[in-house]
């Protein structure tokens, strides 16, 4: 297996746990990857607000450098990075007016051109599909947890809007669910599972991110979870490093840690807490450990 | 919000631009049944709500859509998209007012002409600190290639985005 690993710009400067955790597990499942990081920013959300023209010739540009370097597929961390590729690779083949005015600035620019072939993957595919959890189990697995229970947190971007790209059921996702149980912990029913977080929100309307991420926390501690598990760094950021803040605007006192489903993976493989960055998660996430067989 | 509706101020091309997208194109058959707005995680705070958001567009309403504080309280959870029964983009076509408001100079969050900075200076949407360079070589991370800005930079400056920068 080899493959284009293209962290994006929020994991490489501000959520290395995700960084760190996912090039050791890739290491030890002898996933090759060729790293991208020399690649510019994908074009999310708000750089889409500005004009979808720039976001998407962005988001070519790091496909057609994959195409060039001779990968077939592109393996992401971030959704709002996946979910942007996939759309381009979508208007690409719905649209040919807007495929030749995305590669005409593309060409003009950068002196490429897309054709619209990369596949595109969210690490936990390449987990869960390309290895597959009976494999992982046999061959990688070396702990398992015992007694823990989580609120898995699937994310906005990584489902939704589901087209035959996306990898997971829309209205019930499982696959994040299912990796966690294949390690032993018990992924809970809570209410707000499908909600979003709150993090596009959080630069242009604060009170607002907060009250959704407060939301969720609240549920997710209702349900009975010991932990919350996320896929993308946003998601992360808004539930761990912001919770302290959260707390304080609800005047309300949470404590859940808040893991990276590479951590909780690592943790199974037998790396260590160091290995996964378990001590730059914000809310307490070393009692997870205590759960560990 | 004034909940009359003034029809006195139809914009046409508004309309026409916005269905003429390959994301925009399933907007008329909305039948105003509601679900986008029963699904949306903020519709409760929002001055016009997803499901009026639709049937302004195909009135022509362009000045109260882009005047909205709405389009700014969109989380882009694709909520709405997913779960709309006549296929419309809304989340994507909400980018595309966001779009025409920043290009009338109407309003530029502080945030989005910052990410237009750090993109265009550093074809990164997040600059990265002396502080983070450093924490990444002390977790044995590699450390972050440099970005030919270039093209980055020729791809803002064809587009609009060029504007928020003040002009370069």
């Amino acid at each position: 297996m080899r493959y284009g690993y293209y962290a994006g710009c929020y994991v490489l400067a501000r959520m290395l746990q995700y960084d760190l955790s996912a090039r050791n597990i890739m290491k030890k499942l002898n996933v090759k990857i060729i790293d991208m990081s020399d690649a510019p920013c994908c074009g999310p959300a708000i750089i889409k607000s500005v004009d979808y023209r720039l976001a998407s010739a962005l988001s070519a540009q790091i496909l057609a450098m994959t195409e060039k370097r001779g990968l077939g597929t592109i393996v992401t961390l971030c959704p709002e990075c996946f979910s942007s590729f996939i759309k381009v690779n979508i208007g690409f083949e719905e649209d040919t007016e807007f495929k030749k005015e995305v590669n005409d600035i593309l060409s003009s620019t950068a002196g490429l051109n897309y054709g619209g072939g990369v596949e595109v993957k969210h690490l936990l595919q390449v987990v869960y599909d390309d290895i597959g959890l009976k494999k992982l189990n046999e061959d990688y697995i070396v702990k398992k947890f015992r007694g823990l229970k989580a609120a898995v947190h699937p994310g906005c971007h990584f489902v939704r809007p589901s087209t035959s790209c996306y990898p997971d059921d829309p209205a019930n996702p499982r696959m994040l669910d299912e990796l966690v149980e294949s390690l032993g912990i018990e992924s809970l029913y809570w209410p707000l599972k499908l909600w979003c977080c709150g993090a596009p929100t959080l630069a242009l309307d604060r009170d607002l991110s907060f009250e959704l991420a407060g939301k969720k926390l609240i549920s997710a501690k209702a349900s009975g979870a010991d932990c919350m598990v996320t896929l993308c760094p946003y998601c992360q950021a808004q539930f761990d490093k912001y919770q302290p803040m959260i707390e304080k605007k609800l005047d309300e006192k949470f404590g859940l840690p808040v893991v990276l489903f590479t951590q909780l993976l690592g943790l199974s493989m037998g790396l260590s807490p160091e290995e996964v960055g378990l001590n730059m998660n914000r809310a307490s996430s070393n009692t997870i450990l205590n759960f560990i067989e | 919000m004034e909940r009359t509706l003034n029809l006195s101020k139809v914009n046409r091309m508004f309309f026409e631009k916005l269905i003429k997208s390959h994301t925009g194109k399933t907007l008329p058959y909305c039948y105003q049944c509601g679900t986008c707005s029963s699904s949306c995680p903020v519709a409760e705070k929002m001055d016009i709500k997803p499901h009026e958001m639709v049937e302004m567009i195909k009135l022509g309403l362009k000045e109260a859509l882009v005047q909205c504080k709405a389009i700014w309280q969109c989380s882009t959870c694709y909520m709405c998209t997913e779960r709309c029964p006549q296929g419309v983009k809304l989340t994507t076509v909400i980018l595309s007012i966001r779009d025409i408001a920043l290009s009338e100079g109407i309003a530029v969050p502080e945030s989005v002409r910052e990410s237009c900075k750090n993109l265009y200076d550093t074809g990164r949407l997040i600059a990265l600190s002396r502080f983070q360079i450093g924490r990444r070589a002390e977790r044995k991370l590699p450390p972050m290639p440099h970005i030919n800005t270039e093209s980055v930079k020729g791809m803002v400056d064809k587009t609009k985005a060029v504007d928020l920068l003040g002009g370069r």
